[in-house]
């Protein structure tokens, strides 16, 4: 918000926006220091959110910085369901190692849940082989108990290169019921491939060191590449090129 | 003798932003701001190539939002009174600095900027400036390429492969309308790629679209030419992989050109300088300030004292940085042709408005780049992927990984605590659509329309505009409130058909309101549709 915008805002408003942004201030702040203050919390994290922006989606971001300020208050008139009644789960992919869920439950199959003594949900990943058969991830079944509340989570997958998928089970003292399956995810391999013959090999090490990717040699020398190199693939290769 | 080719591509793109229940609306300037600083700068170096006969190849990608808003009527009246307003306060200020020789040049050169978009706007292009491209392209200059109709990112979409058909066949048909001609190649929204993203891409009469480096990287199998040569697919489309020291040296804000000293400060303008009386009548809503596109200083450095921009010296530095590109690629090519089998291609794609619009200078360093390269005594050949694919050349062949140029290469950009609300609703609005195509399979009239007005509400709520906003931050209300809009106005629909109760007299409004894609075929929808050739 610009400083104009939040001089016309009464000083409940400016305590509340304070208040919302973890703003510390002693009780008997006046106005003006106040209104400095979140605008100093305002540019510190707009400084925070531009670094960890890469260089593509920073210079995304100025198309739509007309003003510094959220401009019109819209009422949000158009408000969306807090569920559509139904039992299901889906998972998106995000990155190698990350999935995110999300699902919903039928009113009827909370209040079975709510009436089953000591029942709780669980979210099973499980891997998914080339058959499309689901195995357990690890000789422990990877489970991540949900409150009856919650509607999403993001997943650390165990590994990249793998597929995916979920099932929303509910488990009271003495059985479980799987509630809803997800979808499948194909989580990417994140390794180079050695090269079959000698001239390919001198061709994708030239390659890679043209792309100001001579960091990535050493990793495809060792085989597998850590998560990290993909950040370094796009923001960093000044620094790679040493 | 040559060593190779560089391919440049730039990807010009805007969500829908059309608003005419008000008189005015600030989100509209986006594209205004675009057409002054980046499109019309744009067509005018194209121009200027082609009166002076250098010949020269570029890639332009043209989402169909864009294309639709470019087309517009009622926004090209609005980019009109826009420009007179900005001619106004050029007027004003020529009055305020006219004691001040640091300044007369500037806004005399801002003044004269906004008479020459006005008379090409109005007198060129007759308020279509898709035109002054179409043309560029008819010449032989330009490829121009489309992408997803809503620019949806596609990877978190992949479970409804018919919303994904809908989104490309739709892009494809309203290009063709638009430009004369079907795409030869499609720019995924955000480099976003996904295993089986082609068929669609196929089924649709393209022949590649373009990936993030380590899309290309970690195929399936690693690609000997690593990005320097397109990855031929099984189903016979190419991917070709952006180059990351040439994307740097332009898009790096620290270590790329545009960061340099001399040129235009983006942020210092005087909607943040001068009072606000004096503004307000340039100024939206209540005063708020804002960009006016009035800025007088360079970069200077890290520093809030910042020295007033001189145009000349900031020409010099394009002039070397151009040069600097080409010698840059030309060094880069040499050293790959020793050891690939095949002619190089160093394939580097922008967004359209990074030229212009972020960087002023941009569009002069591009006509200085393509200078440069007529005479680089042919060690370096301007190409499109098309021109590169019309060769028959022997390509890697492979499949690409799961990739987007977004931060740490993925989805997290687009899949986030920030946004992540928003895909249950999208989703479930896909799933609704495709029931409604099931329920009415064929019709005509009153009801056609409406359901096709559904489906564009479906695609305007899939914009990867929205939850980028959400993440980053910047207009985060008028991004929650489209995509909320666009789904409340696609479950009236819903609800209304289900109890035969939708009102002609709305349903009228919303399609005079959001009037894209034309020829829009609700039944593409249909998730039992004939799944497009797997080859």
């Amino acid at each position: 918000m610009t400083k104009e915008r939040l001089q016309k805002l009464s000083i409940n408003d400016l305590l509340e926006i304070a208040q919302n942004q973890d703003i510390s201030f002693s009780t008997d702040i006046d106005r003006e220091a106040l209104i400095e203050l979140i605008l100093e919390e305002e540019a510190e994290e707009k400084t925070d959110r531009e670094a960890s922006n890469n260089a593509a989606m920073r210079v995304k971001e100025k198309k739509f910085e007309k003003v510094k300020d959220e401009g019109e208050s819209f009422l949000l008139e158009y408000e969306l369901p807090e569920s559509y009644n139904e039992t299901k789960i889906t998972l998106l992919l995000r990155d190698p190692l990350w999935a995110f869920a999300y699902w919903d439950i039928k009113q009827t199959d909370i209040e079975k849940i709510e009436g089953l003594p000591g029942a709780v949900l669980i979210l099973r990943v499980y891997q998914v082989d080339e058959r499309g058969k689901k195995i357990n991830v690890k000789k422990e079944p990877f489970e991540i108990p949900v409150k009856l509340t919650d509607r999403s989570w993001y997943i650390n997958l165990p590994k990249a290169g793998l597929e995916y998928s979920l099932q929303l089970i509910v488990r009271d003292r003495t059985q479980e019921k799987v509630l809803c399956e997800s979808n499948t995810v194909e989580s990417p391999a994140i390794s180079l491939d050695p090269m079959e013959d000698s001239v390919s090999d001198e061709q994708f090490r030239t390659a890679l060191a043209v792309s100001g990717l001579q960091g990535l040699d050493d990793f495809y020398e060792k085989g597998g590449i850590p998560q990290r190199i993909i950040s370094l693939l796009d923001t960093q290769y000044l620094q790679l090129q040493g | 003798m040559s060593y190779g080719f560089l391919s440049i591509v730039l990807h010009a793109h805007l969500p829908f932003v059309r608003h005419p229940d008000y008189e005015r609306f600030l989100e509209e300037d986006w594209l205004f701001d675009a057409i002054s600083e980046t499109y019309l700068p744009l067509l005018r170096v194209f121009n200027n190539l082609k009166r002076d006969k250098i010949p020269f190849r570029l890639t332009l990608s043209m989402s169909p939002t864009l294309s639709a808003m470019l087309t517009d009527e009622l926004l090209a009246e609005r980019y009109v009174s826009y420009c007179e307003s900005k001619l106004e306060l050029a007027r004003k200020e020529e009055k305020r600095v006219a004691d001040d020789e640091r300044f007369t040049p500037l806004v005399a050169m801002y003044k004269d900027l906004i008479e020459q978009n006005l008379a090409d706007f109005e007198g060129l292009y007759k308020r279509n400036i898709a035109k002054g491209f179409k043309t560029l392209a008819k010449e032989g200059y330009l490829e121009i390429i489309t992408t997803s109709a809503t620019h949806c990112f596609l990877p978190l979409y992949q479970e409804y492969p018919h919303d994904v058909e809908m989104q490309i066949h739709t892009a494809v048909i309203s290009h063709g309308r638009i430009f004369g001609e079907n795409p030869i190649g499609f720019w995924l929204p955000e480099c976003g790629y996904y295993h089986g993203l082609e068929r669609f891409i196929k089924a649709n009469g393209m022949k590649y679209f373009f990936t993030a480096a380590h899309g290309i990287l970690f195929a399936d199998k690693s690609p000997p030419n690593g990005v320097y040569s397109p990855l031929l697919l099984p189903n016979g489309t190419a991917a070709f992989g952006r180059d990351i020291p040439s994307s740097q040296a332009v898009w790096s804000s620290e270590d790329g050109y545009p960061g340099d000293m001399s040129y235009r400060d983006f942020y210092r303008d005087i909607g943040f300088d001068l009072p606000i009386d004096y503004l307000r009548p340039f100024l939206h809503g209540d005063g708020i300030r804002g960009d006016t596109g009035f800025k007088y200083y360079a970069i200077t450095g890290k520093t809030d004292e910042k020295e007033p921009y001189r145009p000349e010296d900031a020409l010099k530095k394009v002039k070397e940085h151009a040069d600097n590109f080409v010698y840059s690629r030309i060094k880069q090519l040499a050293k790959l042709t020793r050891t690939m089998d095949s002619p190089p291609i160093i394939v580097s794609p922008y967004d359209a408005e990074l030229f212009g619009h972020w960087w002023f200078e941009g569009p002069k360093w591009l006509e200085f780049l393509v200078r440069q390269v007529h005479s680089s005594a042919e060690n370096v050949i301007l190409a499109t992927p098309g021109d590169y694919l019309s060769k028959n050349r022997k390509l890697n062949t492979g499949t690409p990984s799961f990739s987007s140029w977004g931060n740490n290469g993925y989805a997290e950009v687009w899949l986030d605590g920030a946004n992540d609300w928003i895909y249950r609703h999208v989703h479930k609005a896909i799933e609704r659509m495709s029931e409604l195509v099931e329920r009415f399979p064929n019709e005509k009239g009153l009801k056609q329309r409406i359901l096709n007005q559904a489906a564009r509400e479906v695609l305007l709520s899939q914009a990867s505009d929205w939850p980028f906003i959400l993440k980053t931050g910047t207009t985060v209300q008028y991004a929650t409130r489209r995509i909320k809009e666009h789904l409340y106005n696609f479950n009236r629909i819903y609800d209304g058909l289900c109890r035969n109760t939708v009102s002609t007299e709305w349903l009228t409004r919303l399609e005079k309101k959001n009037n894209l894609f034309h020829d829009i075929d609700y039944r593409l929808f249909a998730e039992k549709k004939t799944s497009p050739d797997e080859d």
